[in-house]
């Protein structure tokens, strides 16, 4: 869905606070498709509340957000925009009661997927979890909980991919693999935005970094 | 995009899938109901006088207590896992959030409803199945559904979330309650002149009101 818009996210002086603690102060940002942008800062300085913000479930208390040119504000552009983007955070966001396939084939349906069990099978092939489709979430790992959490996020193949501090609870195999999943994406032209305390795995997959210290006294 | 009736009903078949593995949210409303009408009815020693006086009100309280418990159960699983933001960041409306919620927990407490009932007509001696009665009831599981599954949401997010809800449903829920309860007097006692017209009215205009009301600030706040 790349509509008239060079600019993939455009963030336009964001402020955020968390009762009187102001987190984020006047910040902007925008990038291109294409881009794999990381965003690095120290513990509280915002990452996750920007990522929050630009996938829209975060309202700043004052700026814009706009998202593939459309912005949240209006309902529909909100669906059209969230029909085209994936989203990892540090909770897994999973339904542990259901498998692993009972998970991925609900939102695959919620996102109008068609050939689902075709999606889901790649998918689990991709992020080794063929062999926990028929394991509740409950019984997983965390490792593999966020593998899981991966696949449902790219079950739309999404034009933008938000993801908190990806790298975490993976092991070496896992970070391996996300970071070849971000890579595939970018030479596709499909963007990235994530954030991440490992500079090893920034220097892999972005080829953009927003170090939030250099926002900190501006 | 998919329509909101496909959305509704995935939505819908997930949450009685899930229910249907865990047995919590309709265990909790049978059983607590069921205690609740069973301490009663050992107070009452079947005295047809109190059961035909205080029935209504035994009957009622045992359903919105139950119901009570079982709402916090039925959400605090989705702020657990926090599967609601993962809703949240999918093409789906905020409003068949509310919806699909409310539509669960509608038959689920429509189930427990049939099986508190049926003990309490055998336990008090009365006879309570009438059609008005489940005209009465389909208006009021309604209302309290979309009011509960409303602040259900929102107390989730409490560390007091049992309190919390009680506190914020049960006034909201008033009207309903006086026109369930004055239904099922009229039941229980038989009254041929009752103002069953004038009470479904207020019933059905509750559910108008707060399913249109609620629908739209559930929205506004989840946004928030």
């Amino acid at each position: 869905m790349k509509v008239n818009a060079k600019k993939v996210l455009m963030l336009t002086k964001i402020s955020k606070s968390y009762q009187n603690n102001l987190v984020i102060n006047n910040f902007s940002l925008d990038f291109n498709y294409g881009d794999s942008v990381g965003i690095i800062g120290k513990n509280g300085s915002g990452k996750s509340t920007i990522l929050k913000i630009s996938c829209g479930l975060l309202k700043p208390d004052s700026g814009n957000v706009l998202l593939m040119g459309k912005s949240f504000d209006s309902t529909e552009d909100g669906l059209l925009i969230k029909s085209r983007m994936g989203v990892v955070l540090h909770e897994d966001m999973l339904y542990p009661q259901l498998t692993v396939f009972e998970n991925l084939n609900f939102y695959s349906k919620i996102l109008g997927i068609k050939n689902v069990n075709t999606k889901i099978e790649e998918l689990s092939t991709l992020l080794n979890l063929s062999d926990y489709l028929k394991i509740s979430v409950s019984k997983l790992s965390n490792g593999n909980k966020k593998r899981v959490s991966f696949a449902k996020s790219l079950l739309n193949d999404p034009d933008i991919l938000f993801a908190d501090e990806p790298e975490s609870n993976l092991d070496d195999n896992g970070k391996e693999i996300v970071s070849k999943i971000f890579n595939d994406r970018r030479k596709r032209g499909l963007t990235n935005f994530f954030s991440t305390h490992s500079e090893i795995f920034l220097e892999k997959c972005s080829n953009q970094l927003i170090n939030l210290k250099d926002f900190e006294n501006a | 995009m998919l329509n909101w009736f496909k959305v509704l009903s995935i939505l819908i078949k997930k949450d009685i899938k899930i229910e249907f593995q865990t047995k919590e949210t309709l265990v909790t409303l049978c059983l607590f109901g069921l205690l609740i009408i069973t301490v009663f009815s050992l107070s009452t020693e079947n005295n047809s006088l109190i059961n035909q006086n205080f029935g209504a009100g035994i009957l009622w309280s045992s359903v919105i207590f139950a119901g009570s418990i079982a709402m916090v159960k039925f959400f605090y699983h989705e702020e657990q896992n926090k599967t609601l933001q993962s809703l949240l960041v999918m093409p789906v409306p905020s409003e068949l959030i509310l919806f699909s919620k409310s539509i669960v927990f509608f038959i689920f407490l429509s189930i427990s409803e049939i099986i508190i009932f049926l003990i309490s007509s055998v336990l008090f001696n009365l006879n309570i199945f009438s059609l008005k009665l489940i005209l009465g009831c389909i208006v009021f599981n309604i209302g309290y559904s979309v009011v509960g599954s409303f602040f259900g949401v929102i107390s989730s997010k409490s560390s007091s979330k049992e309190i919390l809800l009680t506190m914020l449903l049960i006034p909201i829920i008033t009207p309903i309650l006086m026109f369930i309860i004055a239904t099922t007097n009229d039941v229980i006692r038989s009254e041929l002149n009752s103002n069953f017209q004038t009470w479904l009215g207020l019933g059905i205009s509750f559910d108008i009101i707060f399913l249109t009301l609620m629908s739209y600030l559930f929205g506004k706040i989840l946004e928030d």
